[in-house]
C-alpha cells in the first residue's frame, strides 16, 4: 500500500472567490502534499492561502511570513516577500490563460508545538507575457493545530480545477 | 498507479543523536526523502548531508550544490559550492520556539554504479534569527558509483528532533 494517502479531493466549481478544504490535517500525518490542477479565471490574480484551525476558524491574523520567486519566460525574475502578513499571498498566481497547476507540501499543521510551514511550486501562463513558474515558501507563526486551509481571491473569481490533499504516512 | 510512495526507512529523533542514516536504496527508481520539524541541540548550526556507500557516509570532497535561498525578510541569495565534503544546503538552524526545518529531497541515479548521484531539494524553515528561510535547488555527488542512502548531521552538536523518512517513488 502506498504511503501517499489521498485524503480529500475538492472540485473548485465555477465563479467562486474562495474554496475551503476542511478536516484534512490530523494526527495521522505530519507532512501533506497538496496539488492544484487546472484552475482558470477571466482575469489575472493570485490565489492566497490561509489555514483553518481546529475550531473551524480561518486564520487571518498577521502571523504569516512568505517568500516567492517568480521565474518568467518573457522577462527577468521577480522576488516577493513579506513578514507578518494576513495570508500567504500569491500561493498560486496568474489564473488567466487557464491550466494553472501547483504542487507543494505543508508541514506540521496539526502539531500544536510547531509552526505550520509550506512550500510549493507553480506553473502557469500569463496572457500578457507567457509561461511563468513560481517557487514559494511560507509559515504561519502560531503554535496551534490547523485542520484545513482556504484558497481565495478578494476580487477575481476563479473556475474549474481540483485540489487534492494527500498525507505522507510514516510507519514506525 | 504512478506516483505511489513506498517507505524504505525512517527515523524519528526524540532524544538527541549525532546523526541520522537512511539506507535501503537498491533499485533504479527515483527516491524521495521527507524531513520535518528538524531542530538542532545547538543554536545557529547547519544541517549537512552525505551519500552513503554500502551504509557508510562518503566524506570525500565531491559534493557540489547550487540553489536559490528564498528569504521572508530580505533579498534572496544564491547558494553554491563545489568539491565540499558534504552537501552545503541548509543553513543557520535555530532551536527556539518555532525554529525548525522542513525539507523534501528527490534522489536520482543513486543505484547506478556508472552515474553520479543527484538530488533536488526544497526547504522551508525558520532560522535562528528568526526568519523564514528556504533553499531550493539541486546537488550532485561527483563519484560514479552506487549510493545506497543518505547521512545527516549538524556542523556542531547533535540533532535534537525531527523525522527523516526515505521513500521509493513508483
Amino acid at each position: 500500500m502506498s504511503n501517499l494517502r489521498l485524503i480529500n479531493e475538492t472540485e473548485i466549481g465555477t465563479s467562486v472567490l474562495s474554496v475551503s478544504v476542511t478536516d484534512v490535517f490530523s494526527a495521522d500525518f505530519d507532512i501533506y502534499k497538496i496539488t492544484l490542477e487546472g484552475v482558470t479565471s477571466t482575469g489575472a490574480g493570485g490565489l492566497d492561502l490561509r489555514f483553518i484551525n481546529a475550531s473551524g476558524s480561518v486564520i487571518s491574523a498577521s502571523n504569516y511570513d512568505r517568500a516567492g520567486l517568480q521565474m518568467r519566460s518573457y522577462a527577468n525574475f521577480l522576488e516577493y516577500r513579506a513578514t507578518n502578513d494576513t495570508e500567504l499571498q500569491l500561493y498560486a498566481y496568474s489564473l488567466e490563460g487557464g491550466g494553472e497547476s501547483s504542487v507543494g507540501y505543508v508541514f506540521n499543521p496539526y502539531l500544536s508545538s510547531s509552526y505550520t510551514f509550506s512550500l510549493n511550486q507553480v506553473s502557469s501562463y500569463v496572457d500578457s507575457g507567457g509561461g511563468t513558474s513560481w517557487k514559494n515558501i511560507g509559515v504561519l507563526k502560531q503554535t496551534a493545530s490547523m485542520t484545513g486551509f482556504q484558497l481565495f481571491n478578494s476580487s477575481v473569481n476563479f473556475d474549474n480545477g481540483v485540489i487534492r490533499t494527500y498525507g505522507l504516512r510514516v510507519d514506525s | 498507479m504512478a506516483g505511489q510512495l513506498i517507505q524504505v526507512a525512517t527515523e524519528t529523533v526524540t532524544s538527541a543523536v549525532a546523526s541520522v542514516t537512511l539506507t535501503g536504496i537498491d533499485s533504479d527508481d527515483v527516491y524521495m526523502v521527507a524531513m520535518n520539524n528538524i531542530v538542532p541541540v545547538n543554536n545557529a548550526v547547519n544541517l549537512r548531508s552525505r551519500v552513503t556507500k554500502s551504509g557508510t557516509a562518503d566524506t570525500t570532497s565531491n559534493y557540489d550544490v547550487a540553489g536559490k535561498q528564498l528569504k521572508g525578510n530580505t533579498t534572496f541569495s544564491n547558494s553554491y559550492s563545489t568539491n565540499q565534503n558534504a552537501w552545503l544546503i541548509h543553513f543557520n538552524q535555530g532551536n527556539l520556539t518555532g525554529e525548525a526545518n522542513n525539507i523534501i529531497y528527490y534522489l536520482y541515479n543513486f543505484n547506478s554504479s556508472s552515474e553520479y548521484s543527484f538530488i533536488t531539494f526544497e526547504e522551508t524553515g525558520f532560522d535562528s534569527n528568526p526568519n523564514l528561510l528556504g533553499n531550493q535547488g539541486g546537488a550532485v555527488h561527483t563519484v560514479a558509483s552506487a549510493s545506497d542512502g543518505l547521512h545527516f548531521f549538524m556542523t556542531a552538536g547533535n540533532i535534537a528532533s525531527g523525522t527523516f523518512t526515505l521513500y521509493k517513488v513508483i
